[in-house]
Order: C-alpha cells, then sequence, then structure tokens
C-alpha cells in the first residue's frame, strides 16, 4: 500500500515538472536580477504527512493522507512556513535545492494565531547548512512583488503579483484577526509557505491564496514571532478578550450621552472571559481610544503606514504582560483604563476553537460515548455545518465559546451509544449535553472519570442532561465488564483519552 | 417528515382545459358496476383558488393559486374534503360528473390538523339527484378497497383498487406535525384525489390525502376514527381539534436497570415522562421521571404502545378519540408509587408551535418603519426551501428548542422585527432585523399587543428595543418616529389589504 502510494506521488512529481519544464520555459523572465540564485540554499519543499482522528470515532485514527507546502531557513537549521502546513502532521520533511534527500523536520515552536510554525532539523542529517533569509520590515503598496519556492519538482519558480492593501482579516485556522498584506493579479497560484520579495528583500510568507487574490503574513509578524521562538518559552501575544459592535447612529451616542463632538468610539457589545479586556471591559462600554490610537465608530484606528485599520493590530502585536491604555465612555463618563495583555490557548476556551492534530478526548463507559464539545467536533455535519448541526450545541459555540467559568471548563456531550445488552433503551440517545452525574456539575470529561471510579458506597451512576431526556443510570458493579465487553465487541483500544 | 406530499392537483388554467379536451374525446364510459352508482353520484370535483399573505411583510399577499381535489357527499348536503383542498382559499367551485355546471361553494368548517374540511353549496339544486355516502368503519387489513376521485383532473371519476396495507400513526403532511392514525393503501391514489372517498362495501372507510413520493404504491387515507372525531368535534357548530396531554415521553423502560432506579415492579412495563409543557393541562399532575402504565384502561408497553382494536397504536390513539375538554385516567408511578390522575385533554401546543398555519390573516405591528410579527412556522418558511438550515442561527435555536428556552408561564408568543422599511428614523437599526424582542421601552413583551402599551411610552425621548441574547439595544427617537409613521406606511403601502 505505502509502495503504492509512493509510486503514485512520484509519478505525479515528475509530470509536474514535465509541465512546468515545459510551460516555464518559453516565458521571458520579467525581473532585470535573477534573484533565484541567492537563496537557493534558504528555499525548501515540505511533504507533510497528516493523520488527523475520526471525530465520530475518537480511538480511531483518519485515514493517511499527504500534502505539501513550502517553507524557508531562517537559522542554518531552522525552517519558517505557515502553522497551516503542519497543523495535522504526523511528519514533516523537507526536501533542499538540487537534492533528492528527504530530511525530517519536527516542530519546535507553532503559532496558530500567528499562523507560524519555526521548524527543527538534525544538523546531521544536512549536507551543508542552509543560508538563512532575514525578513525585511516594508510595505511597497501598489508595486510588483516576486513570490520563490521551491517547487515539488525541485526547481526555484516565482510568481508575480502587486501589494493591493494591508487588512486585519480572520485566520483561515484560528479564531483571531490578523495582518495580512493582500496580494492581487497574481501570475500563478501561490500561499502555501512561499517567500514574498520586494526589491531584493523577503518582506512577508504567503498563506493562502484564491482565484487571482493571495494573503500574506508580512514580515513584522514574522520577525515578531521569531523573536518570541528564540525565548526559552514562547507565550505568544496579545488577543482580544471582547467583541464589538459598530456604534455608527448618532442617535446611539446621544443615548449614551457621549457629546456631539466626541464622534468617534465603538461599542463593546460582549466580553470574554479570556483575553485582553477581559477583565476591565463591560458591555456598553465604548472604547474611545487604544495606546493613544483614536478609534472610529468601525473600531478602525489609524495606523501610519496602513492607514485604517482594525484595532485588533494593536492588541495582537503586545507580548502579554504588557499594558494596553485605554480611553472609554462609560456611565456618561470618559475614564482611563490601563489594560493588561493577555492570551489564551484554544484548548482554555468553552468550545475549543480547534485540536489540530491531537487526539480527541473521549470516555467510552458502558457503551456511552462521551467527548467534549469542540468545533472541530461540529464540522462532522460537513458543509454548511452551521445550519446543520443541532442547534442546542451549536448554541455553546456561537454564544459561549469565550465564556469558560470556573464551573464549567468544557462542555461534555453524549455523542452516541454502542449498544450492548445493558444499555437497551437507550440506544437511540445521542447528541445530549451532560448535565450531572450524580447530582455533580459536569465540567470536564476527568469529573465523569473521577465519580465512576470514586469508590463511594451509590450504586448507580446517574447522569442527567440539559434536555429533556431521560436520565441514564447505570449499575456501577456491572461497569467493569460491560466496558470490557463494549472494548471487544466495537474494537476500541483505550476506553479513555483524556489529556 | 418532509417527504409526503399533499394530493392536491395543483395545475394552471391551460393545462386543465387540455385534460378536458383529450377527455371529451374520448367514447362514453362503459356501464358502471350497481355498486358504482353511489360514489358516482356522490363524487364532486372541487376547484379552488388559493392566496397567502405574506408573513413577514404581512400586508402583502402573496401571488394566487389554483388546484382541483375532490370531494363526496354526505348527510345534511354538506361535502367533505380535506382541508389541504381549501386552505387559504378566496374562491370555491365544485362540479358533478358528466354535467358543465360549476357551483360556488362555502366552508362550514376545517381542521387543518386532520386534514378535513365540510363544504355547503347555496344552490339546493346541487344536492339534488345526489345521495350522501354513509361512513364506516376502520377497514381489515388486506381487504378490498375502492377510491374514487378526479386524479390529475379530469371529467370522469377515476375508480382505482387495492387493498388496505396497514394502520399506523404517521405525520399529516397539511399541518406538517400533526400525528395522527392514517391508513396505508395500495390502490393508486394520486394529485386530485385528494379528498375522494374510500369505499368498502358502499361505506367511506377512508379520505384519501397524501402519498408517499419517495416509494411505489403507498398511499393513505384519513381513517373513519378521525373522520368521526372531526364531526362530533363540530357538531356544536365550532371546531375545535384535536387535543394533547402536553407531554414528552421516552421509551426507556427497556432497560432493566433504569426500570430498577424507577422502581417500576417486575411486572409492569410504561414509559417515562421527559418533560411536562409549562402551562399544559397536565402540569399538575405529572413530572419528569414518572412512568406511565396505563392510560384509560389500557396497558402501555415499553414501546409506549397500546393494544386499541387489536393494533398496536401510539399512545395519543386514546386521545385522539376523544374531544377537547374530556379527560383521560393516567396510571403512573412515582418513587415506586402507583398513582392515578384524570387529565383533561387539551390544546397544549408550545409557546413556538410546529404546524403550518391556514386561512390566518398576520397580524403585525409597524412603529417607525420597524415592522414585528408573531414568530411561527409560515414566517420561518419565507426563508425558502431550505428554511431550516438558512434561518438566522437565533430562530432556528428557538424554533427546534422553543419548548426548553421559554420558562416565563406568561409569554404567550415570541415576536420578531421582521422587517425595517428604510427611513431616516431607522436608518442604523438594519442589523436588528430578525432578532427576537425581549422587552421595548423596559416593558417585557409576551404577545403583539403589548407592544402597542410599550410604544405609547418612551424612556428620556427614546424608544429602546432590546432583544434576546443581545446586549446592544435598538434606539429610536420617539417623537420623530412618531412624526414619520404616517409617511412611512404611505411610502411603502404598508396597510393591510
Amino acid at each position: 500500500m505505502n509502495i503504492r502510494q509512493t509510486t503514485i506521488l512520484m509519478l505525479i512529481i515528475s509530470g509536474i515538472a514535465l509541465l512546468v519544464g515545459g510551460c516555464g520555459s518559453p516565458q521571458p523572465a520579467a525581473s532585470t536580477t535573477d534573484l533565484s540564485e541567492s537563496f537557493k540554499q534558504s528555499l525548501v519543499y515540505l511533504e507533510i504527512t497528516n493523520s488527523g482522528y475520526d471525530q465520530y470515532q475518537p480511538w480511531r485514527q483518519a485515514p493517511i493522507s499527504k500534502d505539501s507546502g513550502f517553507g524557508c531557513a531562517v537559522s542554518p537549521y531552522e525552517i519558517l512556513t505557515t502553522a497551516e502546513n503542519v497543523m495535522n502532521a504526523s511528519l514533516v520533511q523537507i526536501r533542499c535545492y538540487a537534492q533528492n534527500e528527504w530530511i525530517p523536520a519536527s516542530v519546535k515552536v507553532i503559532d496558530y494565531e500567528y499562523n507560524l510554525a519555526l521548524l527543527q532539523l538534525e544538523e546531521k542529517a544536512l549536507k551543508a547548512p542552509l543560508q538563512p533569509i532575514t525578513f525585511t520590515e516594508s510595505y511597497p503598496r501598489g508595486k510588483e512583488m516576486e513570490t520563490w519556492w521551491l517547487s515539488s519538482g525541485n526547481q526555484l519558480t516565482s510568481a508575480r503579483s502587486t501589494l493591493d492593501r494591508a487588512e486585519m482579516r480572520f485566520s483561515d485556522v484560528s479564531f483571531v484577526k490578523h495582518l495580512f498584506y493582500l496580494a492581487t493579479n497574481i501570475s500563478r497560484p501561490f500561499g502555501d509557505g512561499e517567500v514574498c520579495f520586494y526589491d531584493g528583500k523577503a518582506i512577508g510568507m504567503p498563506c493562502w491564496g484564491i482565484d487571482s487574490d493571495a494573503g500574506i503574513i508580512p514580515a513584522e509578524m514574522i520577525n515578531r514571532f521569531l523573536s518570541e521562538a528564540n525565548k526559552e518559552t514562547y507565550i505568544g501575544f496579545g488577543q482580544v478578550g471582547f467583541a464589538k459592535f459598530s456604534l455608527l447612529d448618532p442617535l446611539m451616542r446621544q443615548y449614551l450621552k457621549m457629546p456631539p463632538e466626541m464622534d468617534y468610539g465603538m461599542y463593546v457589545s460582549t466580553v470574554y472571559n479570556l483575553g485582553t479586556g477581559s477583565e476591565e471591559l463591560k458591555p456598553g462600554d465604548v472604547i474611545l481610544s487604544v495606546d493613544g490610537h483614536k478609534l472610529n465608530p468601525y473600531g478602525h484606528y489609524k495606523h501610519p503606514l496602513y492607514d485604517r485599520i482594525s484595532f485588533e493590530d494593536i492588541i495582537l502585536r503586545k507580548n502579554v504582560g504588557d499594558v494596553v491604555t485605554m480611553k472609554i465612555w462609560r456611565d456618561a463618563q470618559q475614564i482611563d483604563l490601563d489594560v493588561a495583555t493577555r492570551s489564551f490557548k484554544a484548548d482554555q476556551m468553552l468550545i475549543p476553537y480547534y485540536i489540530y492534530g491531537k487526539q480527541p478526548e473521549y470516555v467510552v463507559l458502558g457503551g456511552f460515548v462521551f467527548q467534549n464539545l469542540t468545533r472541530d467536533y461540529l464540522t462532522m455535519w460537513g458543509e454548511g455545518w452551521t445550519g446543520k448541526c443541532p442547534p442546542h450545541l451549536y448554541h455553546y459555540y456561537i454564544d459561549q465559546s469565550f465564556k469558560p467559568s470556573e464551573d464549567r471548563q468544557n462542555i461534555v456531550v453524549l455523542n452516541y451509544v454502542l449498544p450492548t445488552e445493558s444499555n437497551l433503551g437507550y440506544q437511540k440517545l445521542s447528541r445530549l449535553i451532560v448535565e450531572s452525574v450524580n447530582g455533580k456539575k459536569v465540567s470536564s470529561l476527568q469529573n465523569i472519570l473521577n465519580v465512576a471510579g470514586s469508590s463511594d458506597d451509590s450504586e448507580f451512576l446517574v447522569f442527567e442532561f440539559e434536555t429533556d431526556t431521560p436520565k441514564v443510570v447505570l449499575k456501577k458493579s456491572d461497569l467493569m465488564t460491560e466496558n470490557m465487553k463494549v472494548a471487544q465487541m466495537y474494537g476500541i483500544p483505550k476506553l479513555s483519552h483524556i489529556e | 417528515m418532509f417527504y409526503i406530499k399533499c394530493l392536491k392537483n395543483i395545475t394552471m388554467l391551460n393545462s386543465c382545459l387540455l385534460i378536458l379536451l383529450a377527455v371529451s374525446l374520448l367514447s362514453p364510459a362503459a356501464p358502471l358496476e350497481a355498486q358504482s352508482e353511489t360514489y358516482e353520484k356522490s363524487v364532486v370535483m372541487i376547484m379552488a383558488v388559493h392566496q397567502e399573505y405574506n408573513f413577514a411583510t404581512p400586508w402583502k399577499k402573496n401571488p394566487m393559486g389554483r388546484g382541483v381535489g375532490s370531494g363526496f357527499v354526505i348527510d345534511g348536503n354538506r361535502i367533505m374534503t380535506n382541508a389541504h383542498n381549501i386552505a387559504n382559499q378566496r374562491y370555491i367551485e365544485v362540479k358533478k360528473q358528466n354535467l358543465a355546471r360549476r357551483y360556488p361553494a362555502q366552508v362550514q368548517f376545517v381542521g387543518h390538523d386532520c386534514d378535513l374540511a365540510i363544504l355547503t353549496v347555496n344552490d339546493p339544486g346541487f344536492f339534488s339527484g345526489t345521495s350522501p355516502l354513509p361512513i364506516g368503519d376502520l377497514p381489515a387489513i388486506n381487504s378490498t378497497v375502492q377510491t374514487c376521485g378526479f386524479p390529475m383532473g379530469g371529467r370522469q371519476i377515476s375508480v382505482t383498487k387495492g387493498v388496505v396495507s396497514r394502520l399506523e400513526t404517521g405525520v399529516y403532511s397539511h399541518s406538517q406535525s400533526a400525528q395522527h392514525l392514517l391508513v396505508q393503501t395500495d390502490a393508486a391514489i394520486n394529485p386530485g384525489n385528494s379528498g375522494g372517498p374510500v369505499l368498502q362495501n358502499g361505506k367511506v372507510v377512508g379520505v384519501a390525502f397524501q402519498g408517499l413520493t419517495s416509494a411505489d404504491n403507498i398511499g393513505y387515507m384519513i381513517p373513519t376514527t378521525i373522520i368521526g372525531h372531526f364531526l362530533n368535534d363540530i357538531e356544536d357548530g365550532s371546531y375545535d381539534g384535536f387535543g394533547r396531554l402536553g407531554i414528552s415521553l421516552y421509551p426507556g423502560i427497556h432497560n432493566p436497570i433504569y426500570k430498577q432506579y424507577l422502581k417500576i415492579p417486575d411486572n409492569e412495563d410504561g414509559i417515562v415522562v421527559t418533560s411536562v409543557l409549562l402551562n399544559s393541562t397536565s402540569e399538575e399532575m405529572l413530572q419528569p421521571g414518572d412512568v406511565i402504565t396505563q392510560i384509560d384502561d389500557f396497558n402501555i408497553d415499553n414501546d409506549g404502545r397500546i393494544l386499541i382494536d387489536g393494533m398496536s397504536l401510539e399512545l395519543n390513539e386514546v386521545t385522539d378519540r376523544k374531544q377537547i375538554g374530556e379527560t383521560v385516567e393516567v396510571t403512573f408511578f412515582r418513587n415506586g408509587e402507583k398513582q392515578q390522575v384524570s387529565i383533561e385533554i387539551a390544546s397544549n401546543e408550545p409557546v413556538l408551535k410546529w404546524h403550518r398555519l391556514y386561512d390566518k390573516k398576520p397580524d403585525y405591528r409597524l412603529f417607525g418603519g420597524l415592522t414585528f410579527v408573531s414568530l411561527n412556522r409560515n414566517f420561518l418558511e419565507t426563508w425558502g426551501r431550505n428554511w431550516v438550515t438558512d434561518l438566522p442561527f437565533p430562530l432556528r435555536y428557538l424554533f427546534i428548542n422553543s419548548q426548553e428556552l421559554n420558562d416565563d408561564p406568561n409569554r404567550q408568543e415570541y415576536i420578531v422585527l421582521s422587517e425595517v422599511l428604510p427611513d431616516e428614523v431607522n436608518a442604523y437599526v438594519q442589523g436588528f432585523k430578525n432578532q427576537v424582542v425581549e422587552t421595548v421601552n423596559n416593558i417585557k413583551i409576551n404577545n403583539l399587543q403589548d407592544l402597542d402599551d410599550a410604544f405609547e411610552k418612551d424612556v428620556d425621548g427614546y424608544l429602546i428595543v432590546q432583544f434576546i441574547g443581545n446586549d446592544a439595544p435598538l434606539i429610536m427617537d420617539a417623537e420623530k418616529a412618531r412624526a414619520r409613521q404616517e409617511s412611512i406606511i404611505e411610502k411603502y403601502q404598508a396597510r393591510s389589504e
């Protein structure tokens, strides 16, 4: 199986190589200087083996798939690429220019919010150290950029595009908005970790491309990421801890008793339990300025280079712990707030936005399959999942994702029941949110294991759910044998996985 | 739930003519069997023009349509047909076989939950020469039945023969939610057959009404138990409909451990109550965790079914055979103790009803261009064919889970901002469209009428609308909104037609 797959892959690669050779050569080079010579030892091709997990049967790995991407050396033995390229990777291998060997790489640091990853190579695996590329912060708006990469056919390949603008946009891999340089008129598709050059200098790394547009992670983010990655522990950058509502209506300002000349500021509609501002702000506040930058009603500020871009930019460039100064309008008064920059990871969210490559947590008890509610779980409903998944689950995702509490760290779902003789009558239960077990509120899968394993003298395990469903009652003394039966019947190697 | 199709033949006028022409070219039909004479005189064609309101902008009506169906004469110079033949009707005509004359007809009673209706014809001449069909009993499985009607229109009555395949409880697709007993037959039932009688030994044993589009030869008729309920119900001059107990049930007693936990004796079977509807007649009587073992004299098995007339049927067969206002005796176990209560059968419907509304002119309120309507299925269906998935999430959540989400006994309906008619007073509030109203000027809104009082007031000169699940309020200038009211109505012709 493996051998065949590799052969097919090789055939495809050689096919592509032929194609590239065939169409590429007659085109005259647009650039006056051939950049390629200078980074032959810098650009690499990535082959990524992905192995995720089956959300429905979380004890089972999803079929293995292969993917490709690009990267560049940022030190002799370190490769920079996008987080998206390696997020589900079980194996990453790189290939250098004019070499055939696959060199294994391990993920050293990954930041999904910046969509960047640093890969580590073993010194002895390389014939010669790589030539690092330095990223230069430059914003040549309206100018033509060159994008280079080392193709699967081991050719240095390039594309042209025009830098259109800078914008804060939602990331494809995370819940944050981050800074993008948007390229238009791209001469051929790119967006997988290639390197963009202007005037001979590397200025960014593309992370998506659609039709004739592409999104580029700018050098300023790359350099912040690299400097943080060189520290002993990677902490990451600030994240926003609230949601906004555009304050366009003059009447609304009047209602909030804002003076007529105060025609700026954005409205805080929801405050999270995580992130920057989560402890200092209240819903209904109007944020007038952040770090001295006035915000317009949409929440945009005037950046010296990028002109009007969204306020998230200010927070995302801050290190955790740095102070953000805000002027806000609250209760008909202007007040100054010192807000601590906070960061959080997806697994701290009530409904984790991603688990990427990690095995989903689960507990199988007497055939009842309990899992954490995550965004990945909901995406099981396929294309259009937001409209198809059960609303009582989606409600937590859309309204409560950023609001974990002391009492509730996760939402535990009874996914479905693996039928056995002992769970007769319960076998059609599915997609239920677990409220409590033996009267104790359930805040995580661990709670369930704790109660099930406790040696108190209760005869039963009684589960209650949030929706109008019967209680599930299991006999504690039967559990051990029932679990063994289920494991055997349905081929479950491990009846629980909790990190 | 959505695959059952009503068998009304909806045609445009010209295609109707085509069919009529084609039929007229045929030679006269061969003499019919003796028995057939009954239906020949009693089965009529029903042609109706229907038109519905737009539930998002209720002063507008949707385009009209036409439909052809069947009906039959019953005692008292009445015509029985399907409710879906005449739903949202503007004009009805009936016609007898072999006669060119059409008679205007009126709806006397309609039961949308059981898909039955009674029509009358003012011209007494219509009923001369007809003979009322008697209503029979439930037919036996595998017994032969005949369906009569006007499938795909036509001039002559079409007769098909088949057997009774089974009796079961199923969804009546006209209401999209009501479930009653239905009889399945393999006699061909096609669009246009709707409302026609299904006969056995000269008696009506059912009214043909729906079929499965995804299967062959599966047609359904409304059984005589349901017809009987409908006819009894209207005897007092009004139709009240079918009642319920207002409880949700789960067949959990199959599990011996659960049974033991709920302290149900080994020799008892039953079904677990999982919820009791707010404001229902069961509210003080039953509670979640109760196990119902008997309803009237019928024992309930672990699937929640009862043995009635030799058939294993759903529990609601008992309530379906009684009228609203009557009671049932419910025997149940609570904490190991056997108890009995008598519960009144009532409408017992949740605040947000699942069934589709017909013949109802939607009410609304318009303030400063803000259009408020009651949240109901017809409004939600304005999102089109895939409305369930295309709905804005908060509306879908409320529709599917309203029973669990509403814990306010005073709430009578949910009010939604269905449309903002753009004007200078509401230039910035489009973003609130399709949200559900919580309060107006700090007054809780439990029904459409509450808006009248609430909008009379203001808060320091502002109109403030707060929506469910949204901290940000909608603000309007009270004085300006009142001043613009008439011109907005004028500009958008927002007057009830």
